[in-house]
């Protein structure tokens, strides 16, 4: 548990989220409209932005400080490029509000499946890294 | 725990509880004026001293001043949240008891010579 990991994710998770709600209101004041009228998901939306960038801060943290990356393991740099290519479409969401978000937060959340599957394949086999190949 | 460890908690303390307010005006498309923008600069002084003192506990749990101090910071963010919401700027007048304590501590010990702010 690094709580230093934890709470920086979590601000810069708050910081995409207020970048999220900002351009709601940008984009709604150039239509004449309410937020709530124009993005349907927002509820979900934002409070994901926050939860997904702190895990991402929090996932880049566990790749490099348990040797991944060190080691040069394939299964480690896949880690980390998955987790920064959610990190850019989660600002893509944040920042170009459109229709298509929740498709987008869906895809954006392969890394999380990624990390949890290493995570019980390593459980099941025994191994005492999570990097498995 | 090392200096920029301190230093990046302090920070992350701060932006959370300066951007939490934000966001919920924000969210529910209550207006943003300059005293809102203001607040936000107060609550992060704020969430960042209230981090770095509450970062030595272990220190200083058994000084009376020390846990007054942390009390105070926030009623301190509190108030600063009162006068975001309600676009009140003299909330942040009460706001501003907390850190005037604060110095008030710093320079009672300094003229004493002593170690650390919280004297009793």
């Amino acid at each position: 548990m690094n709580w230093v990991a934890l709470l920086v994710g979590v601000a810069a998770g708050m910081a995409v989220a207020f970048g999220r709600v900002y351009a709601e209101r940008l984009v709604a004041r150039y239509f004449g409209l309410v937020p709530p009228l124009l993005f349907k998901h927002r509820d979900v939306v934002v409070p994901f932005l926050v939860l997904a960038t702190a895990a991402n801060v929090y996932a880049i943290w566990i790749t490099v400080a348990y040797g991944g990356i060190a080691a040069w393991r394939l299964s480690a740099l896949i880690g980390l490029a998955l987790t920064a290519a959610a990190q850019l479409v989660q600002l893509h969401i944040a920042l170009r509000p459109t229709n298509r978000d929740l498709q987008l937060a869906l895809i954006s959340c392969t890394p999380y499946v990624y990390l949890f599957a290493l995570y019980v394949a390593a459980l099941a086999t025994g191994r005492y890294s999570l990097w498995l190949f | 725990m090392n200096f920029a460890e301190v230093v990046l908690l302090s920070a992350a303390g701060g932006v959370i509880a300066a951007l939490a307010p934000l966001i919920y005006l924000f969210y529910y498309t209550r207006p943003v004026t300059f005293t809102v923008w203001t607040g936000a600069v107060a609550a992060f002084i704020g969430g960042f001293i209230f981090t770095l003192l509450a970062l030595q506990w272990g220190l200083f749990y058994a000084r009376f001043t020390y846990i007054l101090a942390l009390a105070l910071l926030l009623v301190s963010i509190a108030y600063t949240y009162w006068g975001m919401f309600r676009r009140r700027w003299f909330a942040y007048l009460f706001a501003a008891a907390a850190w005037i304590y604060i110095i008030l501590l710093a320079v009672v010990a300094r003229a004493l010579g002593l170690g650390d702010p919280f004297i009793i």
